[in-house]
């Protein structure tokens, strides 16, 4: 007898788990058929008895490597995003102290940067997972804002005198904001892949459609 | 009489480990063995040891291999390691512990 075909239903996951968990379903296909079911009734029976494949292969391949080594741990990473903020939010308001006759609209920026900077950072710090990624993903995107600004900001010439960065502080804020916009975008997929619901797998049509 | 799905949940970690104490085993053969211990009783869906399997591989508690079974096909066995052993008496004391408060509740209200 040729060994029934289950690789429709096992798309995307690990070779390994896949085998183990076809290697299973062909035992219970192979029961059937002892029992006296055709082939196809073995095959839907078995599906059912089994449970969603492709949600099991996900909790397998969880469960197999909950935190992934090549990461760095989100509570490390928690902090090091409210570090961030908080040293831009120093940096902004000791230019503002320091600047001699700084115009209004240059003070009210700055502020309000030092102050979004702050709250962003205390919110991060009191925010658990999974909402502080949300947390996250919205101050970088603002972070990234803000040095947009400040480096259009440089050619006017009140802001090009006191508030001047150097490439090396632009290229810092900018990689600080891509890498924690980066790993918060890829920790999303990873959540989305592994919690995506299986409603249009041939799984939920083969159980729909049994007697 | 069926085992509600929260005690199957509960106690499901604890039985693999002890049918893994019985020797060597994969995922179907584990669940043919806890329904031949329960008469039934206990209704795993199959799919639902794989999570466990894995998460006790990862855990560094049950080791696994490769190897080809009867039929020819690639099969995935599951042995307990050395740091399985303190963690399933320490399983075992807990259940004892909750077992003899039940019996103790049971046989007094019986006199």
């Amino acid at each position: 007898m040729k060994p029934p075909d289950f690789s429709a239903h096992f798309s995307g996951l690990p070779p390994e788990v896949s085998s183990e968990l076809e290697d299973h379903l062909t035992e219970l296909v192979e029961a059937g058929i002892r029992d006296g079911l055709t082939e196809e009734d073995a095959r839907i029976r078995a599906l059912q008895a089994f449970g969603p494949p492709q949600d099991i292969g996900q909790q397998c391949v969880h469960a197999s490597n909950p935190n992934p080594p090549t990461r760095m741990s989100p509570h490390l990473q928690q902090h090091a995003v409210v570090f961030g903020w908080l040293l831009l939010a120093i940096g902004f308001s000791t230019r503002v102290c320091a600047a001699p006759n700084p115009s209004f609209g240059s003070i009210a920026t700055c502020i309000s940067l030092s102050l979004t900077s702050l709250t962003l950072s205390l919110l991060l710090r009191r925010a658990t997972r999974p909402t502080w990624r949300w947390g996250v993903f919205g101050s970088s995107v603002l972070f990234l804002t803000s040095a947009s600004a400040l480096l259009t900001a440089q050619w006017h010439p009140w802001i090009h005198d006191h508030f001047a960065l150097s490439p090396q502080i632009l290229m810092s804020l900018g990689l600080f904001a891509g890498w924690s916009g980066g790993t918060l975008i890829s920790e999303l997929r990873q959540d989305a892949r592994i919690h995506k619901p299986q409603t249009t797998t041939p799984l939920a049509h083969e159980i729909k459609s049994t007697p | 009489m069926k085992i509600s799905k929260d005690l199957n949940a509960a106690s499901a970690r604890t039985i693999v480990l002890e049918i893994l104490r019985e020797g060597e085993s994969y995922g179907y053969a584990i669940v043919q063995r806890v329904k031949e211990l329960s008469s039934g009783e206990v209704e795993w869906s199959d799919g639902m040891l794989y999570p466990i399997l894995h998460r006790l591989e990862a855990e560094g508690l049950i080791l696994a291999r490769w190897d080809t079974s009867e039929t020819g096909r690639r099969r995935k066995y599951y042995q307990l390691t050395a740091k399985a052993r303190p963690v399933m008496n320490h399983d075992r004391r807990q259940w004892e512990t909750v077992h003899s408060v039940l019996s103790r509740l049971w046989t007094a209200r019986c006199v």
